[in-house]
């Protein structure tokens, strides 16, 4: 079995990525007091499955280097052959910036290496040159006092009712908790106006019905003015304070929504350019098996996307935050770098205080299999990323204005950095998972990737690929990137990713909320 | 001239300000007055009845609301733009106005049709409650809940639903301190709430706030009622969990006891008190009528929750010096202070501005607006403070710390029991509330006659001068009995009450 990105001896019980390692990962549970093909005996303690194990005897307090990077600090003597995890190492401070450098011509990304991308996709071409690859019509709220009503709108619209509009997604809600009781003005409200507008102008909506009560602090008409949005055929408005309260209200945005279904649907698939595709790159609970797995994959599809002109983004800025120093010699330029690097202050501002997984030593949610400290588990996301150069940092819900990679900046919270990664622009969603997710977005198909097999066997309703064939079935990272792609271009192309088939998505978009209540 | 015909209402012979009652064009005399309006008068808003000179105290039911930002002629259009939000004196004078008000012997006390539960607290309703532990749980609770739809519960009257509780916290958020426990603390609540017969938690396995650490907290405040629960990850994923949830809810409801309402007593009725897209009026009309009523609650034993704490912000000295004991006023300021250090910097109300629609219904600013919404507690005594969500044990009138913000704030009266919320509103709120349902009071009738499908108590014919505020006091406790025996309020009709159960979001998202 090999790896196509680990450089450095490989035997059949466990994987070092990079020569210099101080550890390996485990291919099987290695137990304890047994001697390994190569001469390594494992230490008194059994090693599990996708868990770490000394290459040599670490010191207290020394770094642990995984992939050539510090991943964490010994928190006592570590011997040779030792099972390395949460009893005896812990996170490196992030303030220590002590990473060692990785190039991103680490690896020779040439055509020979990646998955083949096809020249186009079967998306919807909009009028602003941006391509969708669903077709829906959309029902928002300004504020939480209207939640009930876009929700019985778009739940009247069933299968049945949407059966003579064939070339229509779906009447998706876009319900959320805030929009009154909050800061008037500032980020909090810009923010969420943001996002709410860049989610009715999606290039997956076909039109959109924002729906509001008429007296919240997210003013219906301010928030269009602010936003340049502007009533028309494909976007409507309904004040329950006008039009008379809740039923009135959804008899009159049902009506809006007919009103725009049969232009919606006149919407055609058609050959786009594959460069037209913005697919955002997420992960929920990645384990030791992903850095064998999902990651360099993923890390091949993105790198092929982008060659071939497309875009992806990675949200999670708490992950750049533990790998600061790496994400910045990544990025393409320091000015480019700029930004992020400000924003990272405000992060810790943010979070100063309070009780989350940015304070050193914290654990990952659900600690998944062979994870040990959170910068590991940040490394295993940002790998994913790919090769290439990051070109820059927008806003959440800002629109990503290049092709490449870009980082949206959301927390690492998947509901709330999908709904900022769509709002920016993603088209479609690639979620990585170690501890089985059931997401997915409501806006754009979301194809989830297990890191193993045992897990995609039990959530084989949810996840609709498994990368853990990389380790049964002796596939290679650029096979599984090629699954990866055919995938994201498939569901591009109109089929149901699992989320969409289980009906997850109208539950799920949730814009950050960064400010008080009032 | 009539004081039914006079277009402006006066609320105190101190006040150098009246209140038009509908709109009032720019050049009407108002003789017993002694002015004539120098501009249009929108309804809800006021006008200077004498000469104000920039800098001097406005005042409105004897209390100052702002300053006059500019020297001011009779009969000026009054509102935010020359009514300065300005610093006030504060004499809490606590407890100096405590006067008990009088309750009525246990034999005297008016009834209602309650449902007893095994424990002896008493219901309105009778739910059987989805829970999401997390977000993450959010589409299976949705889902195993629409299963029981109107069709499904038909043979199964005595169920008034079965709800799901969602929300968007529980996972990504803080590890510890006050973010989870208040999380814990509504949702358990909610679990044990006097409303909700039975329960299903559904965790997605891998959130912050676990399961586990839930559902012991629920049982210890839950004691013996049916408490399950479900693990997404466990069950195999969304379908799996859905599948088994319907299975799980099924056998609760076809297991459900037949509760038989029985005529209890209205000590057993515990009111949570809101007002939302408050106008003008609303300090008119509904607030003190609905004050009246909860009057007449708290002298049949019953109690009532006043809370919305930023909207209390410059009146909060009434209330402290009607406090039962000083300790007890003192905690109502400590609650103001923790406020204004947590809006501190930020356009919140509390710093002043309301919101578009407060302000174009005639409230210049957040001291007119808490003038008018403490009057929903009417003139009784301040009993106790207490936090968001946490048990409210103790009888009259209380006060619960709150945001302003409506789902929230009647999210936590109703994890700290109350079975009722009545929602006082003059812009037209739509809101609605599950277990314990809001019944609305419309401030005006302009209003009322628009929404009436989703308003339950027209407050503005006081406006109108068809009512006074006793009588409508009396109207209002007679209708809230009748919604406590069962009777279906407008937004119960309407299906309002699933999208409104908001927890207090107090962290930062990881």
């Amino acid at each position: 079995m090999t790896f196509n990105d680990s450089s450095s001896g490989n035997c059949p019980e466990f994987v070092v990525q990079h020569t210099g390692d101080d550890v390996g990962i485990a291919l099987r549970e290695l137990p304890a007091g047994d001697v390994l093909a190569d001469g390594l005996q494992v230490g008194t303690h059994t090693v599990p499955e996708a868990h770490k194990i000394a290459l040599h005897a670490i010191p207290a307090g020394a770094p642990i280097v995984k992939k050539n990077r510090i991943i964490a600090l010994a928190t006592r003597d570590i011997s040779k052959g030792d099972w390395v995890h949460i009893h005896n190492v812990t996170d490196a401070d992030p303030d220590l910036h002590v990473s060692k450098a990785r190039h991103s011509s680490d690896m020779d990304i040439s055509s020979a290496n990646l998955p083949m991308v096809p020249n186009t996709f079967q998306g919807y071409r909009r009028a602003d040159g941006r391509v969708g690859t669903r077709n829906f019509i959309a029902v928002c709220v300004a504020g939480n006092c209207a939640a009930t009503a876009a929700r019985r709108i778009s739940e009247w619209f069933t299968p049945e009712r949407l059966a003579p509009y064939p070339n229509v997604g779906g009447v998706i809600p876009l319900t959320h908790e805030f929009g009154c009781g909050m800061e008037m003005t500032g980020e909090p409200m810009d923010m969420l106006r943001r996002t709410l507008a860049a989610s009715v102008r999606h290039p997956n909506v076909a039109g959109a019905v924002i729906v509001a009560l008429g007296c919240e602090r997210n003013n219906i008409y301010g928030f269009m003015e602010q936003e340049g949005l502007q009533v028309g055929p494909a976007l409507q408005t309904v004040v329950l304070q006008e039009v008379g309260g809740t039923l009135s209200a959804v008899q009159q945005g049902v009506a809006a929504v007919k009103a725009m279904l049969p232009e919606a649907n006149r919407a055609r698939r058609e050959a786009a350019p594959v460069s037209a595709l913005t697919v955002g790159v997420m992960s929920h609970g990645l384990d030791g098996y992903a850095a064998l797995t999902s990651t360099p994959a993923v890390a091949l599809a993105c790198d092929a996307l982008v060659q071939a002109g497309g875009s992806i983004a990675s949200a999670d800025t708490p992950s750049v935050i533990r790998l600061a120093d790496e994400v910045r010699a990544r990025t393409i330029t320091p000015k480019a770098a700029a930004p992020l690097l400000e924003r990272l202050q405000w992060w810790r501002e943010h979070h100063r205080g309070h009780d989350t997984r940015l304070r050193p030593g914290r654990l990952p949610q659900g600690l998944p299999t062979g994870i040990s400290t959170m910068r590991e588990q940040s490394a295993l996301a940002l790998d994913a990323m790919g090769h290439t150069p990051l070109q820059g940092m927008v806003a959440y819900g800002q629109s990503i204005p290049q092709a490449g990679w870009t980082h949206v900046d959301s927390p690492a919270y998947e509901a709330v950095s999908a709904t900022g990664l769509v709002a920016s622009g993603a088209t479609l969603l690639c979620l990585a998972t170690g501890l089985g997710s059931s997401f997915g977005a409501a806006l754009s198909p979301t194809v989830k990737l297990a890191t193993h097999t045992e897990l995609y066997r039990r959530w084989a309703d949810d996840i609709d690929l498994d990368a853990g064939v990389m380790l049964n079935h002796g596939i290679g990272a650029r096979q599984m990137a090629q699954h990866i792609i055919d995938a994201w271009i498939k569901h591009a192309n109109g089929e149901q990713t699992h989320n969409e088939t289980l009906g997850v998505g109208s539950d799920e978009f949730a814009p950050w909320p960064v400010g008080v209540l009032a | 001239m009539n004081e039914l015909k006079n277009p402006f209402i006066r609320l105190d012979p101190a006040d150098n300000v009246v209140v038009a009652r509908t709109e009032v064009p720019a050049g009407t005399a108002v003789p017993n007055e002694g002015f004539t309006t120098q501009q249009l008068v929108p309804p809800g808003h006021k006008v200077a009845t004498c000469p104000i000179a920039r800098g001097e105290p406005v005042l409105k039911y004897n209390t100052v609301i702002g300053f006059a930002g500019e020297d001011l002629v009779p009969g000026t259009w009054m509102h935010s733009h020359n009514i300065q939000f300005g610093d006030l004196e504060k004499d809490y004078r606590y407890s100096q106005d405590y006067r008990p008000l009088p309750v009525l012997p246990p034999e005297q006390r008016a009834c209602f049709l309650g449902i007893v539960r095994p424990d002896g607290r008493v219901a309105t309703r009778n739910y059987i409650g989805i829970f999401a532990a997390s977000h993450r749980a959010a589409t299976v609770v949705r889902k195993i809940a629409a299963a029981f739809d109107a069709t499904v519960l038909q043979t199964h009257a005595h169920i008034d639903g079965v709800a799901p509780f969602v929300h968007e916290q529980g996972a990504g958020t803080e590890l510890s301190g006050e973010p989870l426990m208040v999380l814990r603390r509504t949702l358990v609540g909610y679990i044990a709430h006097p409303n909700i017969y039975a329960a299903l938690i559904v965790a997605s396995g891998d959130e912050d706030n676990t399961a586990h650490e839930l559902l012991e907290q629920a049982r210890q405040q839950a004691g013996d009622m049916p408490l399950l629960s479900l693990n997404i990850a466990d069950a195999g994923g969304t379908r799996s969990a859905i599948e088994q949830g319907v299975g799980l809810v099924r056998k609760l409801v076809e297991t459900a006891p037949v509760p038989e309402r029985q005529p209890v007593s209205v000590e057993h009725i515990i009111v949570g008190l809101q007002c939302g897209g408050s106008d003008g009026f609303s300090g008119l009309s509904a607030n003190p009528a609905l004050g009246a009523a909860m009057e007449l609650l708290i002298a049949n034993g019953g109690t009532a929750i006043l809370s919305e704490t930023p909207e209390i912000y410059g009146v909060e000295h009434l209330l402290t010096a009607r406090a039962v004991t000083p300790q007890v006023g003192r905690k109502l300021v400590d609650r103001i202070e923790w406020w204004l250090r947590y809006n501190a910097g930020r356009d919140t109300q509390i710093n002043g501005r309301v919101s578009p629609g407060n302000n174009a219904g005639g409230l210049a600013n957040v001291i007119e607006k808490s003038l008018g919404g403490a009057k929903k507690g009417g003139n009784a005594p301040l009993m106790e403070v207490y936090e968001y969500a946490e048990p409210v044990t103790t009888r009259g009138l209380v006060f619960m710390d709150t945001p302003g913000y409506d789902p929230v704030s009647a999210t936590g009266q109703i994890a700290g029991g109350a079975n009722m919320v009545c929602f006082t509103t003059g812009r037209g709120s739509c809101f609605g509330s599950v277990p314990a349902p809001t019944m609305k009071l419309s401030s005006n009738t302009p209003m009322y006659r628009r929404m009436e499908a989703d308003m339950d108590v027209n407050c503005g014919v006081i406006i109108d001068g068809e009512s006074t505020i006793p009588q409508m006091g009396q109207h209002i406790f007679e209708q809230l009995l009748r919604h406590a025996s069962g009777e279906p309020t407008k937004s119960e009709l309407a299906g309002v009450g699933l999208n409104e159960f908001i927890p207090w979001p107090m962290g930062v998202v990881d």
